[in-house]
């Protein structure tokens, strides 16, 4: 168990995955930072499926920012609105559930609108380009990027390294009958 | 390397818990969350770090419902043969 523990570190952040909202049960992600590679934990509550990024493979990792918190925000505010349009109603029972309701979206537009401004991050490689479900927020993908990066560019290195003192190894192609020189 | 793992400690927690909202139900569900949680004790779980306490949640519930489903049959029994 202690050596499993030391496997992997938790990286900040946990997010759904887009699409799934509309599933019975949806799906979060979540990152972890192994030895030598980045392991995305996508997991229903039941199943966990899992992606492994080699630190040697990432090839580019993009931050877009989206405009996700306005929408967020104008959501939150306009259910606000409409809850205080209730509260006009002046009924004792009809103002203390519509005026708990209106300070609660009230708070999280609050909140909201103080957390970091939204992005969508997506891993590239060779092979595959990925989103980061759990990197939706710019300051925390910044966060856990600068955690990274010295990782990615120490193992890539290494990399470089290893293939720059690697023997040359050609390999002769026979040429076929069309490409020969004709006779 | 595998790539897919199923959380059955979670599952027997999820049978445990959620059918007490409809109190009824546990007389079903206690007994599979036993099975799930004995059965898959050992059964290889996430790879990530994780400990066997959601299985001994839910066999402690699943067993306090047992318990109170043996005792509710008992009263009515007895209630029944006076």
């Amino acid at each position: 168990m202690a050596g499993r523990e030391r496997e992997y570190a938790r990286l900040p952040g946990r997010g759904m995955r887009r699409g799934s909202a509309l599933q019975v049960i949806a799906t979060f992600s979540r990152l972890w930072l192994g030895k030598d590679h980045l392991l995305l934990v996508d997991s229903n509550g039941f199943v966990e499926t899992y992606k492994r990024f080699s630190f040697r493979d990432i090839q580019a990792i993009t931050l877009t920012q989206t405009r996700r918190r306005a929408i967020l925000n104008a959501i939150f505010l306009s259910c606000a609105v409409f809850c205080g349009l209730f509260i006009l109603l002046d009924h004792a029972a009809i103002t203390v559930v519509f005026g708990g309701l209106l300070a609660l979206f009230v708070l999280l537009a609050m909140i909201n609108s103080l957390s970091a401004p939204t992005c969508r991050c997506h891993l590239t490689t060779a092979v595959q380009t990925d989103e980061l479900p759990s990197l939706r927020r710019l300051a925390r993908a910044n966060r856990v990027l600068s955690r990274l990066r010295p990782l990615i560019a120490a193992a890539q290195s290494e990399a470089a390294e290893q293939g720059k003192n690697a023997p040359r190894v050609s390999v002769a192609v026979p040429l076929t009958e069309a490409q020969g020189p004709s006779s | 390397l595998e790539n897919r793992r199923v959380l059955y400690d979670k599952i027997a927690l999820a049978l445990a818990l959620y059918p007490m909202l409809l109190f009824y139900l546990t007389f079903f569900t206690a007994p599979m969350a036993i099975f799930v949680a004995i059965r898959y004790w050992k059964a290889p779980s996430s790879i990530l770090p994780r400990t066997r306490v959601r299985f001994v949640i839910a066999l402690v519930l699943a067993v306090f419902q047992m318990a109170g489903w043996i005792a509710l049959f008992t009263f009515l029994i007895r209630g029944l043969s006076r």
